[in-house]
């Protein structure tokens, strides 16, 4: 048996997991040993892991891309990245759910314990480099979210979103499962490198198992990300899970998928014909961005109306994948197509980094926009609601705006930058992915995801004129306050504001070379 | 004599220095505008005063320190390119640019100019100074002290521009201004109307000014493409023209004046070739320059009120009376004259463009004096007459005397600002009586004010030695000796008109003035007793009345010029435009477009035909209005003409019925058509319909059951998978 050698830099990437899962650790026993009534104590550690451990994924990404752990995780800029993002997007949920709990009376340990552990899969996610590792990373992350989608046992909702959400989970995971099999069975490698490398052969020799593998191995991703039409647990699982944890999948799971699949896909389409991912990635980008701006446009419902939009967000950053694969040479003849490439524009350049910096500020804004959004409805809702079904109905914003004039003008701001208008970071991150896009000569895909978004401000402007437009209801019930609540809410809007005027450094950090490994 | 001359050419600034600074003068205004439409009302009245007043009078001195230079004799070196006569002024880099066109942000003073600016800043000072004293009864001081520092800023914009776009700004800003100053008093909707239509007029006017613009882009880059071989010049080979004129191009941008004076340049030898490059191909450079000059007619004829744009000055009068002496007589109103003054090198190329202009100009003259005949509110006259003046101003820039033409808009500056303010006073001490059937007597109530009325009237009607005959004679003596080539029959025509004019102008303020101020007090005056205006009024009527006599030394022929080895006199206008008119005038010697007089005929026929014009018409007025008709009023057989001409000749009806109802039934048809039905119910509504039922037909996918949920992943994942294996499968 060979015992490997690892140094240090081998555990540079996973040190963030590491706090993080101290900290769970802590916060679970904390449970047994202490017995004190107030909890936010809870909250603060685990706000406060959370900052460590981003700020350790900070120092992080300025390694660097090299492989780690014997190839079985990168450590490059873009996991890194991912990785402070994850745990901004934590350090904002557990704010959040301190109040929400409170509330409540939910609040418990075990909650911040499984954000923890959820927030430490999103983040080795990011960084897998390897089948196995990447699945068994995927479901750590995914049975920490499936038990906090099922945290509050009050009613039928949480419990059948919980439910939906591991049986169709589970679905997919088999799917992805399964296609790495077939992988495995075509190159005979789990590592991605030694995969990438033994693919063209394979390719060559059964293309049918390749192919069927690739496509098993996407379906499991377009799962994670909640592409059409793998989106469809979305809604239900999005407005049964507490407001907070639905915050954290909106942002965090998702940007952790994204990263992982961008990631793997990276290392296979070496050796195939490069027109199939591109074709596949265009039409999800597709029916994911106008499929979700249709599908949010009839509801009342807030909550279910932003689970729909996470899933046209997610069309956005896909329109931004699909630009990564688009084919380098394209004839120049070519016409404008809705799945084709054009030479109209700079196609010779590398748009890849362009690319990497529009995913990763368009999380980061899609992070900070999307905690804000869910953190002001999760503090807006009230529990003897819950029953009655019109918890999040449009209703319980009208007026807002004479009640609290602070609460409605951030959420505001938060439906301006989720619909993209300046000078919010919502409209920074959809510039830098469309320009990526039409670089790349996605023309016409670009074409319709601004059209689909101008679709978007339809909904998102609705809510703004239910604050601003509407008579407060006579029995209209103060908003639950909370300390930890308000601050999140302010962080959220004020990086919104920020990073939409501000956005030099940032965008410079994300847009360097060698964001990721192996590319 | 000749230590003052040497004492007025060594300016204290160094040149550079000065042209660096001069975006000081557009900035104190702007500040002034700014604190006081921001703060106005904060800091009250006297601040207000204090902080737009001093903004202008900074700006007046600092104009007169940069006039100074200009004339400094070290700083009139030949600039690098084109030896072109500007003394001061600076680059402040891009201004902004698209592909290869380019615009840069650059001030300029030159003789031209310069004189703009004094009487921009000096009689806008004066009439700063009056307005604090006219508008204290008025709650909207600070707004109007503004809009008033604003207009300021603007117009120094127009004249310091060194490129037609950055003139533009200064043109529309201009524009804006007197906009707001004429619907001031926004509560009465005749006034706002009045706003609305000289903003309306003028955008037509701005449209023939920015078609002229691009047009004038393509002809320069077109001789910008040009082998160098068609661009030989006398003294200079075409590689040498070819080289600076498309490094200018790319460094100043097409735009620049000193860019289209080196194409003017380029143009003698090519205008009748055909352009070979870009849009304009197969039009000759003739034919492309005469339609730019015909299209900043357009403009020109737009800002500066001549027909068909002329209507909206008259009712313009409906602003305070400083916003019609300022705006409406002395500075806006003649940035039309400037723009072609500006740019006489290219308009001495087109004949046809000349002809136009200055048959227009005389037109303009002729129509608008008799409509002044009969008109009875005080200022309605004084407008009458300005556009009539500015007729006359275009008939000069037509013969080509841009000297003469540019002499009239200053001296005319002067008088008209005068008899404006001076209207004013009267107005203000008659509780603001405008008829001037309805006033009479004021010679003895208000002294100070008949005074200089009467002064300034003689000065427009001509009489020796006042200023206004100088500037008018020069006109009126280059429009019968200069030719414009081929038109000599339309030019005898347009002389004919101006002298009519002349004769025109002096019987209408003759008659105005008689019945203002001679006579008896009429029995329909509002007030019994009319009270002399204070000395904060009466002040700058003085210094006017005086600048408009002291103006003639401009007028005076006592230069003496060494050209060609013969001595030629010249006026000092003249003379001290000759830097800039320089190209024009190698131009014209060049071209033979414009036919001069070989030896300057004496002065003393025209000094006697002016007297008797003056005299003959003075003396109708006074007998018509002090012997027969003391209260106004008309003759009987001449009271069908009397009122076609007070109805103004029925030109606003006409365009009503010709123009704007046309194009209001028009805009009702689009609106009731296209817009309610095509694009609101079909276009706008009917796509949000569409896409709201498509969400609510995709929404019953939505069940809730998670097997379906999973069948439609399978589906589609199996189909992907299927679909890339039939791809690869043979």
């Amino acid at each position: 048996m060979i015992i490997p050698h690892f140094t240090l830099n081998d555990f540079l990437p996973v040190m963030p997991v590491g706090v993080l899962m101290a900290a769970a650790i802590v916060l679970m026993l904390s449970e047994v040993f202490l017995t004190s009534t107030t909890r936010t104590y809870q909250a603060i550690i685990a706000a406060l892991a959370s900052i460590v451990a981003g700020g350790i994924a900070v120092n992080n990404a300025f390694e660097p891309a090299r492989l780690v752990l014997q190839g079985y995780a990168v450590l490059d800029p873009f996991s890194s990245w991912t990785t402070a993002m994850v745990c901004l997007g934590t350090f904002l949920a557990v704010l959040l759910s301190a109040g929400f709990l409170k509330h409540r009376n939910a609040e418990r340990g075990e909650f911040y314990a499984l954000m923890l552990f959820a927030a430490a899969g999103m983040s080795l996610l990011s960084l897998s480099a390897e089948f196995i590792t990447l699945f068994i990373n995927l479901e750590v992350l995914s049975v920490a979210t499936y038990a906090l989608t099922a945290f509050l046992r009050r009613g039928p909702r949480p419990s059948e979103a919980g439910f939906k959400y591991f049986i169709l989970g589970a679905f997919a995971a088999a799917l992805l499962l399964y296609g790495a099999a077939l992988i495995y069975g075509a190159t005979g490698a789990t590592k991605l490198v030694e995969v990438s490398a033994a693919l063209p052969a394979a390719f060559a020799k059964s293309p049918a198992l390749v192919y069927a593998g690739l496509g098993l191995v996407l379906a499991g991703f377009a799962f994670k990300v909640a592409a059409v039409p793998f989106h469809m647990w979305t809604p239900d699982v999005y407005e049964g899970a507490p407001t907070p944890v639905t915050a954290l999948m909106s942002a965090g799971v998702k940007a952790a998928a994204f990263v992982a699949m961008v990631r793997t896909f990276l290392f296979l389409v070496k050796g195939i014909d490069p027109v199939i991912p591109f074709t596949v990635f265009s039409l999800l980008a597709l029916l994911t961005m106008v499929g979700g701006n249709l599908l949010a446009l009839p509801q009342r419902n807030v909550k279910r109306m932003l689970a729909y939009s996470s899933i046209a967000h997610a069309g956005y950053m896909l329109l931004g994948v699909a630009a990564l694969f688009a084919p380098k040479l394209v004839e120049a003849g070519a016409k404008v197509g809705v799945l084709t490439a054009t030479p109209l524009t700079g196609t010779a350049q590398d748009v890849s980094v362009a690319v990497y910096k529009g995913l990763l500020f368009y999380i980061l804004g899609y992070t900070v926009t999307s905690l804000g959004a869910f953190g002001t409805i999760s503090a807006l809702e009230r529990r003897e609601d819950e029953t009655r079904g019109n918890t999040w109905d449009l209703e319980r914003f009208a007026g807002l705006a004479q009640r609290k004039p602070g609460w409605a003008a951030a959420m505001a701001l938060f439906m301006l930058s989720l619909g993209g208008v300046p000078p919010t970071v919502g409209f920074l991150g959809k510039l830098f992915l469309f320009s990526a896009a039409v670089d790349a000569g996605l023309l016409g895909l670009a074409i319709v995801g601004v059209l689909s978004s101008v679709i978007g401000v339809y909904f998102y402007l609705r809510v703004v004129v239910y604050m601003f437009m509407r008579p407060a209801p006579i029995d209209a019930p103060a908003p639950f306050r909370h300390w930890t609540t308000e601050l999140a809410l302010v962080t959220s809007a004020v990086l919104v504001v920020g990073l939409g005027i501000l956005p030099g450094t940032i965008t410079e950090w994300f847009s360097r070379v060698g964001m990721v490994f192996g590319h | 004599m000749e230590k003052l001359q040497l004492f007025f050419q060594t300016a204290p600034v160094d040149a550079t220095q000065a042209g660096h600074a001069l975006w000081l003068i557009i900035a104190l205004p702007l500040l002034g505008a700014l604190i006081s439409g921001v703060a106005g009302k904060v800091i009250g009245r006297a601040n207000v005063h204090l902080v737009t007043i001093g903004a202008v009078f900074g700006s007046f001195l600092l104009s007169l320190l940069v006039f100074w230079s200009v004339n400094d004799f070290r700083a009139s070196a030949p600039s690098p390119f084109g030896g072109i006569g500007y003394a001061v002024g600076a680059d402040f880099g891009t201004w902004f640019q698209a592909g290869t066109f380019r615009v840069n942000f650059g001030l300029v003073v030159d003789h031209l100019s310069g004189v703009m600016l004094l009487v921009i800043t000096g009689v806008g000072f004066l009439i700063h100074l009056y307005s604090a004293e006219y508008m204290s009864h008025d709650k909207g001081y600070w707004r109007f002290f503004a809009y008033l520092n604003l207009f300021i800023a603007a117009m120094l914009t127009l004249v310091l521009a060194d490129s037609l776009p950055l003139l533009f700004v200064g043109w529309e800003g201009v524009g804006m201004c007197s906009y707001l100053l004429i619907g001031f008093w926004y509560d009465d909707p005749q006034k706002a109307y009045a706003g609305r239509k000289a903003f309306i007029t003028n955008r037509i006017g701005d449209f023939g000014f920015l078609v002229a613009s691009f047009l004038m882009v393509l002809m320069v880059e077109s001789i910008v493409g040009l082998p160098a071989d068609k661009l030989n010049r006398a003294g200079i080979t075409g590689e040498q023209v070819s080289s600076r004129y498309g490094s200018a191009v790319a460094e100043k941008g097409p735009l620049a004046f000193s860019v289209l004076e080196e194409t003017a340049k380029a143009l003698p030898n090519l205008l009748d070739e055909k352009i070979v490059t870009g849009p304009l191909t197969g039009l000759t450079y003739e034919l492309a320059l005469t339609i730019i000059m015909l299209c900043f007619l357009l403009g020109a004829a737009g800002k500066s009120a001549q027909i068909p744009l002329y209507v909206w000055l008259p009712d313009a009068m409906a602003g305070p009376t400083p916003v019609s002496a300022l705006i409406h007589a002395a500075t806006m109103v003649t940035s039309g004259i400037y723009l072609f003054t500006r740019v006489s090198y290219l308009v001495v190329l087109s004949p046809v463009a000349m002809i136009t202009i200055a048959l227009i100009g005389a037109t303009t003259a002729l129509v608008a004096a008799l409509i002044a005949f009969t008109q009875k509110g005080i200022k309605k006259i004084l407008a009458y007459s300005t556009v009539s003046q500015l007729g006359l101003m275009f008939l000069g820039i037509g013969v080509g005397a841009f000297w003469a033409a540019f002499l009239h808009v200053v001296t005319h500056a002067f008088f008209k600002a005068c008899l404006f303010l001076a209207a004013g006073s009267v107005m203000h001490g008659n509780a603001d009586e405008e008829d001037v059937t309805k006033l009479g007597g004021l010679r003895k109530e208000m002294p100070v004010t008949w005074a200089t009325f009467l002064v300034s009237t003689m000065a427009i009607t001509g009489i020796v030695p006042l200023s206004g005959f100088f500037s008018k004679d020069a006109i009126l003596h280059a429009a019968h000796t200069q030719h414009i080539a081929g038109y000599h029959g339309l030019q005898t025509l347009a002389w004919v008109m101006g002298t009519l004019t002349a004769a025109c102008t002096a019987f209408y303020m003759m008659r105005a003035y008689f019945l203002t101020f001679e006579g008896e007090r009429s029995k329909d005056a509002k007030t019994p007793h009319a009270h002399e205006s204070a000395p904060l009024m009466t002040g700058p009527l003085v210094v006017l009345a005086v600048l408009a006599v002291v103006a003639l030394v401009h007028g005076l022929p006592i230069m003496h010029m060494q050209r060609g080895g013969e001595t030629v006199t010249q006026t000092l206008m003249e003379n001290f435009l000759d830097p800039v008119l320089r190209t024009t005038n190698d131009l014209v010697a060049q071209k033979q477009f414009l036919e001069l007089p070989h030896e300057h005929e004496s002065m003393v026929g025209p000094w006697i035909q002016a007297w008797i014009i003056a005299i003959v018409s003075g003396a109708l007025a006074f007998f018509i209005y002090r012997r027969f008709l003391p209260r106004g009023g008309s003759l009987q057989f001449l009271e069908p003409l009397r009122k076609f001409s007070f109805n103004k000749f029925y030109v606003d009806e006409v365009y009503d019925a010709l123009i704007i109802k046309p194009i209001t039934v028009l805009s009702r048809i689009l609106h009731k058509v296209v817009d309610a039905v095509l694009i609101d119910s079909v276009a706008v509504h009917g796509t949000a319909w569409l896409t709201a039922r498509t969400g609510a037909v995709l929404r019953y996918l939505q069940t809730g059951d998670a097997q379906m949920y999973a069948a439609v992943m399978a589906l589609a994942a199996s189909s992907g998978v299927v679909w890339a294996i039939f791809k690869v499968l043979p």
